[in-house]
């Protein structure tokens, strides 16, 4: 498989801040990658680097082989046969829908370039607009047209910036399906960058994590929530509490949920401290248990209620359990847990 | 007025302590009032203007039709395109270089190619005709270092001459306008562009620059009403256009109704501009927000480019205000101690009188018009609000004859009213007193007065009452405690330029003043009618010190 992508230990310095350290990942053809983190990580910076919009101040970066990034070369964004879509979608005010999606075809002429217009209206699904002009429509139009325009001069490697932040909620989830569809359909090799974990997930085949310029993971959906390297990224990426244990051997931890077996990895492997992940799914209900936990919060999600629970050894844990069952703050319920996978990390001081 | 203070919250006026006001309020929205007197101001002059197109032909009309029309829209024609050509291609490149790339001494051009604007147009005719002329140092280096050029020198008193001295000194309008586009809208679209494949350059001429057009045609509508009002340049260069003709008319025939006829056909051009100027403005707003999204990477100029820039914007600012305005420096020194009088002070004196009156006027109506606005954004209060403000379109000297036509038959009424109840003959009440001039100023500069107020009142959103009024302060204490700060530099931005303006003003004075009271601007206006460049200087010395205040404050703004 070529790589069509390889980024090799990038950093970057605004000023005396450093936004990239040390950063590295790869991109195979027809893979979409995601790079995903809280606002100010520095995940925009790397794509516009990517794209040539800023440059590098250590390693480089290469777009099918060839250098494009490195500490003395920077190709500029023109040369790159990158396309990128905006968060804004930076459409052309000017020019009507038809000649936005034109704007990158220089090579094709004439009856060809009609054709490949109408090609990529059709796959966004906005043939009817094409005389229109941006002003003139909705904001998930925009979109569509933005990246039918980025799409059109078929680009080694497609680069998309927040591309949902500016939609509503509902459109946001429909979109993220169609452009992975599109983009699977095209054979296109993406990378993208946001801060919701939801649309990595529904778009990206590869997310990788961003904390402070560090890229922390790069690994598939599932794994980030099942296995995340380290606590942070088991905080960030879906919900969770770490409950702090003991490990007791090689297959049981004790903790206030009680002793749970399973298989783990972890350096100890007797009697030391660690912190065990739960999610709110590994706490099931049961009005049968005897063990109990008291409900502090309660937060409800339409088919689920989030629940606060604490136990009886003082620790607190998230429960999801359906809405069907309704309990009040302040009742305590019967819980069991069920911790399929038990990760561990180090014990941490928590406040 | 207890009622002036209910602004758009039905708790405060209910809540009002004097109920009789409030039942006065009810019959007669004071606000709406104030709208209509003041377009009604506004459209008596111009619609007197208009309506002398219907006049009886006279002799002096027939004659002027017959020989001097056809020349007139020759010479207006000529100067509007020489004039917009030339605004454009210098405000656009410029504002390229300065806007958008990178060469030696960018950072101080920047600013200072704003300087012309600080000169009234009229001053640097005649600097430049100083400058110039047959014994000037010009036309007398010349001849000592090429003896075998006498008499060739091109004739700086043509169309040629006219339209250099006015797009140099009205470029920056263009300058402004297209700087400001090519930095607030440019980065988002100039890197879309490039992400498909076009270099900088090529990205900058097909999207940026496009997507300037709407500021770009601002600027241009700009120049080209101020080329049309144009009196005093065009009057120095011997260069007829309707201005001139209305002034001859007046004061040469004395026939005020052929003045009229001019005028009419004079703002029919100007309507017709302003339409154009409408469709242009709705356009803008369909372009991208001018929200700044922060400044793209310069295009750095390399080698020949980067002097070559240096030189081009250099030159410009030479010829368009250092070396006039040195040249202004040199005279008034030469005669300083001359001239430096009592008489100077007295137009000085009058000068200031006229200007600090007009703007304590125009800024007390500007700041009534915007809330009044505020409170009533219908359509018939929308459309007196932009009559109210269109004095700033009408030439000065078609204004003053539509003040003294309207006045003068004001003055009429009131003495047929006086003699009829009291009996008294009076002569012209209003006719040939400071209220005409006044009056006139009111008009053509209330625009720049309502402008700054206006944005300014645009800061005080109609939540900012309300969160005020929720929480315990309203009435005068919101005024007080709301209003008047973020109101204040706005009218004090407002009470400058029309300052400025007004000092600088010499169309409407020279033609409406009382006996007596010489302006500085007037002053220049009669020296220089009979070539006393000298003379001139040292008043137009003071104008221009004065015009720099409002560069001073385009120069903050634009820096946001």
């Amino acid at each position: 498989m070529k790589t069509v992508l390889e980024v090799k230990n990038i950093s970057k310095s605004f000023g005396n801040q450093p936004v990239v350290k040390n950063l590295a990942l790869s991109l195979d053809k027809g893979a979409i990658g995601c790079l995903l983190g809280p606002s100010g990580c520095g995940k925009t910076t790397i794509l516009r680097a990517i794209a040539g919009f800023e440059g590098i101040d250590a390693g480089e970066i290469r777009i099918n082989q060839s250098i494009v990034s490195g500490r003395h070369i920077l190709v500029p964004p023109e040369q790159r046969r990158i396309g990128m879509v905006f968060q804004d979608y930076a459409l052309f005010p000017h020019l009507s829908v038809k000649d936005n999606v034109a704007f990158g075809l220089r090579k094709i002429k004439g009856k060809e370039k009609e054709r490949r217009i109408d090609e990529l209206l059709h796959l966004v699904r906005l043939d009817d607009a094409e005389k229109k002009f941006p002003h003139e429509i909705s904001g998930g139009q925009q979109q569509r047209v933005a990246l039918a325009r980025a799409l059109a001069p078929e680009p080694e490697l497609l680069l998309m910036d927040e591309p949902f932040s500016n939609l509503d909620v509902a459109l946001r989830e429909r979109l993220s399906t169609e452009v992975r569809e599109i983009l699977k359909e095209q054979e296109t090799t993406a990378l993208m960058v946001t801060h919701n974990q939801h649309e990595a997930f529904a778009v990206a085949d590869e997310i990788g994590v961003i904390q402070d310029g560090n890229l922390v993971q790069w690994d598939s959906g599932h794994n980030l929530y099942h296995r995340p390297a380290n606590d942070w990224v088991a905080d960030f990426v879906g919900d969770g509490v770490l409950l702090p244990g003991m490990v007791l051997d090689d297959r049981r931890v004790e903790t206030g949920l009680g002793v749970l077996e399973g298989q783990f990895k972890y350096p100890c492997r007797n009697g030391c401290p660690a912190d065990v992940l739960i999610r709110p799914e590994d706490i099931i209900h049961d009005d049968a248990s005897n063990f109990k936990g008291k409900i502090l919060k309660k937060h409800f999600r339409g088919a689920n209620i989030l629940y606060t629970l604490q136990l009886p050894s003082e620790d607190v844990v998230l429960a999801l359990v359906p809405s069907t069952c309704q309990h009040d703050i302040g009742q305590s319920i019967g819980i069991i847990p069920r911790v399929d996978d038990i990760i561990l990390f180090e014990r941490r001081e928590r406040i | 007025m207890r009622n002036a203070i209910c602004l758009n919250s039905e708790y405060v006026c209910q809540r009002s302590r004097f109920p009789v006001w409030q039942k006065f309020a009810g019959y007669l929205d004071t606000w709406r009032f104030i709208t209509y007197g003041l377009a009604l101001t506004v459209a008596l002059p111009l619609s007197v203007i208009l309506w002398s197109f219907n006049y009886q032909t006279q002799e002096i009309w027939q004659h002027l039709a017959r020989h001097m029309l056809a020349d007139l829209l020759l010479n207006t024609a000529v100067l509007a395109a020489g004039v917009l050509t030339a605004t454009l291609i210098l405000g656009v490149s410029l504002a390229w270089l300065t806007g958008v790339c990178d060469f030696p001494g960018r950072k101080i051009f920047t600013w200072a190619l704003l300087l012309p604007i600080a000169m009234p147009t009229y001053v640097l005719a005649f600097v430049t005709l100083g400058l110039m002329d047959f014994s000037g140092p010009v036309q007398t280096f010349f001849r000592a270092w090429f003896p075998a050029s006498t008499g060739w020198f091109p004739n700086v008193r043509s169309a040629g001459g006219i339209i250099i001295v006015m797009s140099l000194a009205l470029y920056p309008y263009v300058y402004l306008l297209a700087r400001g586009a090519f930095r607030t809208q440019g980065k988002r679209a100039m890197e879309a562009a490039q992400s498909l494949g076009w270099s900088r350059t090529s990205s900058f001429f097909k999207v940026a620059l496009p997507m300037a057009r709407p500021w770009i045609a601002g600027g241009l509508l700009l120049v080209l009403m101020e080329a049309l009002a144009d009196f005093g340049a065009v009057s120095i260069f011997n260069f007829d256009t309707f201005t001139t003709a209305i002034y001859k008319a007046w004061f040469g025939f004395f026939s005020l109704p052929a003045a009229a006829q001019l005028s009419s056909i004079l703002v029919i051009i100007i309507f017709v501009v302003i339409a154009v100027e409408q469709k242009a403005r709705k356009k803008k707003r369909f372009t991208q927000s001018g929200r700044s999204e922060g400044q793209f990477d310069r295009i750095k100029l390399q080698g020949w480019k980067k002097w070559t820039a240096a030189l081009f914007a250099l030159t410009v600012l030479l010829i368009a205000f250092v070396i006039p305005f040195a040249q202004l420096l040199i005279w008034s020194a030469e005669i300083f101690n001359e001239e430096f009088n009592f008489r100077y002070l007295g137009f000085l004196w009058r000068s200031l009188f006229f200007a600090l009156l007009a703007s304590a006027s125009i800024v007390f109506c500007s700041i009534l018009l915007a809330y009044a606005n505020r409170q009533h954004k219908d359509k018939l209060s929308r459309f007196c609000l932009r009559i109210s403000t269109l004095g700033y379109a009408l030439p000065g000297t078609v204004l003053a004859v539509g003040i003294v036509i309207t006045i003068t038959s004001v003055d009429k009424q009131l003495a047929n009213i006086l003699k009829m109840f009291f009996g008294y003959q009076s002569g012209s009440l209003i006719q040939g007193t400071i209220t005409t001039v006044v009056a006139a100023y009111l008009i053509r500069f209330m625009a720049a007065g309502y402008n700054s107020v206006n944005s300014a009142m645009h800061r005080i959103s109609g939540n900012l009452d309300e969160a005020s009024i929720s929480l315990g302060v309203k009435g005068v204490s919101l005024l007080r405690k709301v209003h008047v700060p973020i109101l204040k530099t706005g009218i004090l931005t407002a009470a400058m330029l029309v300052f400025v303006d007004v000092m600088k003003e010499m169309p409407i004075t020279l033609m409406t003043r009382p006996f007596g009271w010489d302006t500085l601007a007037v002053k220049i206006f009669e020296l220089t009618s009979e070539g006393e460049w000298e003379r001139a200087a040292l008043p137009a010395v003071a104008l221009v010190l004065g015009g720099l205040i409002p560069v001073i404050i385009l120069t903050k703004q634009t820096e946001k």
